[in-house]
């Protein structure tokens, strides 16, 4: 895989002497760049290779949106950035957002503060604390190298820094005193769909590789099969994924894993048609869920849940397996049980994780 | 008053009337109580004819009717420039009825070949004359659906096709557009049907990989347009079935299952049982209409039944 570089860089006029704002423009000296007194809604000619030094300006912690009636699972997301260039098809930030470019915040000793005054008055009423949402955890990290300050900062905190990824992009995380509060998690999928559909991110083995380093490294890790992505040979490829998961894996580091069927807002549909013409994961037979989004019909949604568990839990016998986003039926019906709430959900999930690396 | 034969009927530059029909009652109006408001004509250099800027189909109607003199203002070639012409045609327009869509499209298209305006200040100034949303993105959505076939322009002028289905008819290969409006046309079907049956012919070319010719080349549809027994609504409903039974070949087996079973419990006028929206979640819906303690009498004799009744523990374990 090919680090993100640059090809064009704004930066905000207000943060423009801060430290890692330097750092970066002296990191690509040769790029057109930008001062903007605020970094507009939208500016003619941005693309995924424009990237956007800005600050975070409000408390930088936010819940998962989560989606109506369907189980969240309580987690809260340290904001870092915004965007992607690993332009997956099915990715929510094609309509979730105005505009492409990567924004970046080079405010993290702020957001990292405002956390710490938040972890001390007690008002941080979750878990798991994950900057994988709204860009992926690990993409400019060569750039800005905030997984360094990020592992360093949760090492003595009671709360898990999850970071989520697509990339292997981890020689930052090489070395560091983590004390098993970072799990560095992976997002997998079948070689054909991350050939199809996440183009730009790693393959499957450059996942699988990153992710044993990190194991050498005493990480604890996660795998998250989200979204599956159903066709006539699904059982085959995610069968296939999982033998390499095995094989790259203990299963004695894996402290969680998760399954998501694919799922999108319609408003994503046109999109996909028309950024990702050759895209054919929006033809299977969907319907509108509660939260009016498209998903597999549940008959569909329960088989993959249920085969996929089997096969997983032969593997990782001890590892929580939850769902992302199901509906009750869902859950009792795939893994026999359902969670009272998010926030037990939020225990099932940290289960295994406190027994093994408190 | 202006001789008709000093009009030159053939520039049609500043035309935007679509359908190119005569509307009956234009005609009739102009028959009865001749024009009432004036035609806008330009003079034109090395012309000794007048160019029509306004009115077009009054004068096609004039000349049907052997008019051979009529109101009209005209202005020198030098003190109306196109851009200004073309404002004269929306407002003109505008006081008289509503232009219709692919009518937009026209003026819009027209005004922004090069030398009459950039496509920057069509957007900036003619949008909102258009009462349309100032902005690129509307302009091209705009501007794109002159590609469609002339049938599916008239659909959408008419009102009987959508701006999305529109959009939707472009992102089919240009031969196969035509047999689509063709489609629609035979069913006599208004926009949001079209819109519906649009989206299960292109989900069922992407995902099988076949062409629209083909799917209505079906046996099944050939026989349904062909029945005279149908009416045009049956035929769109048979013709939507068969399109969402391939379109959704799992979703609508369950789902006919479900409406079968649910038809052998026998349930008596005034008590329902359905399933779940879009068969998320397990449980299905009891309806009971009650007008007087007989109907409550009924309605638990029937429930009594229902709870022994395997059909239903078959329908609980289904969804």
């Amino acid at each position: 895989m090919i680090d993100y570089v640059p090809r064009r860089i704004i930066v905000e006029q207000s943060i423009r002497q801060a430290a890692l704002t330097k750092k970066i423009l002296k990191k690509f000296p040769n790029i057109q760049k930008q001062v903007v007194k605020k970094i507009p809604q939208s500016l003619p000619g941005i693309t995924n290779n424009t990237l956007i030094i800005s600050q975070q300006k409000g408390l930088g912690l936010v819940s998962c949106p989560g989606t109506p009636a369907y189980l969240c699972c309580n987690y809260y997301i340290l904001d870092i950035g915004f965007g992607c260039s690993y332009n997956c098809s099915y990715c929510f930030l094609h309509h979730y957002r105005n505009t492409p470019g990567i924004i970046i915040y080079v405010n993290l000793s702020d957001i990292l503060r405002k956390l710490t005054h938040n972890i001390t008055h007690n008002s941080i009423p979750c878990k798991r604390i994950g900057t994988g949402e709204f860009t992926d955890s690990l993409l400019l990290d060569h750039i800005t190298g905030y997984s360094k300050k990020l592992v360093a900062y949760f090492s003595d905190k009671q709360i898990v820094l999850e970071l989520k990824t697509k990339s292997n992009n981890i020689q930052n995380l090489m070395g560091l005193a983590h004390n098993k509060r970072t799990v560095v998690a992976w997002s997998l999928n079948p070689k054909p769909v991350i050939q199809t559909e996440e183009r730009a991110a790693a393959t499957l083995s450059e996942r699988l590789s990153a992710a044993h380093r990190c194991q050498q490294e005493g990480y604890p890790l996660a795998f998250h099969f989200d979204p599956i992505i159903y066709s006539s040979s699904w059982e085959k490829q995610y069968k296939e994924v999982i033998k390499k998961l095995q094989k790259a894996i203990d299963q004695k580091h894996v402290v969680w894993i998760s399954l998501g069927t694919l799922r999108f807002n319609p408003g994503l549909k046109p999109l996909i048609q028309k950024y990702f013409p050759k895209s054919k994961i929006i033809y299977e037979e969907m319907i509108r869920g509660l939260d009016g989004k498209f998903r597999y019909i549940q008959p569909v949604r329960i088989e993959i849940y249920q085969k996929m568990t089997e096969w997983l839990k032969a593997v990782f016998p001890q590892t929580p397996i939850y769902l992302c986003m199901e509906n009750p039926v869902v859950w009792k019906r795939s893994l026999g049980f359902c969670p009272k709430n998010p926030q037990d959900l939020e225990n099932y999930i940290i289960s295994y994780w406190n027994k093994t690396c408190r | 008053m202006i001789p008709l034969a000093s009009i030159d009927r053939t520039n049609t530059a500043f035309k935007i009337s679509f359908p190119e029909k005569l509307p009956h009652a234009l005609y009739a109006s102009i028959k009865r109580i001749g024009i009432l408001n004036p035609i806008i004509l330009r003079s034109l250099p090395q012309s000794s004819l007048f160019q029509i800027i306004s009115g077009f189909r009054r004068i096609d109607a004039a000349h049907r009717l052997g008019l051979t003199n009529i109101p009209a203002t005209a202005h020198s070639f030098k003190e109306l420039s196109d851009r200004d012409a073309f404002i004269i045609v929306v407002y003109d327009n505008s006081a008289s009825r509503e232009l219709n869509i692919i009518e937009q499209a026209i003026l819009l298209d027209k005004l922004s070949q090069p030398n009459i305006c950039s496509e920057d200040e069509v957007i900036r100034d003619f949008l909102p004359l258009l009462k349309i949303n100032a902005n690129r993105f509307m302009f091209e959505r705009m501007i794109k659906l002159r590609a469609l076939p002339p049938a599916g322009q008239t659909a959408l002028a008419e009102g009987r096709l959508s701006i999305a289905a529109g959009e939707l008819l472009l992102h089919f290969p240009p031969a196969e557009r035509p047999p689509i409006v063709s489609l629609f046309n035979k069913l006599s079907i208004g926009k949001n049907k079209a819109e519906l049956l649009i989206h299960l012919l292109f989900d069922i070319t992407k995902r099988d990989q076949c062409s629209v010719k083909k799917i209505l080349g079906d046996q099944i549809i050939k026989d349904t347009l062909l029945n005279k027994d149908y009416a045009a609504a049956d035929k769109y409903n048979h013709i939507k079935i068969y399109l969402y039974n391939r379109r959704y070949p799992r979703l609508s087996q369950i789902q006919t299952d479900i409406t079968r079973t649910i038809d052998k419990l026998n349930l008596p006028h005034g008590i329902m049982l359905t399933p779940p929206p879009s068969l998320e979640g397990n449980a299905l819906k009891l309806e009971c209409k009650i007008q007087n303690k007989k109907d409550i009498s009924l309605c638990i004799s029937v429930l009594k039944k229902l709870i022994k009744n395997s059909s239903l523990k078959y329908l609980l374990k289904k969804i």
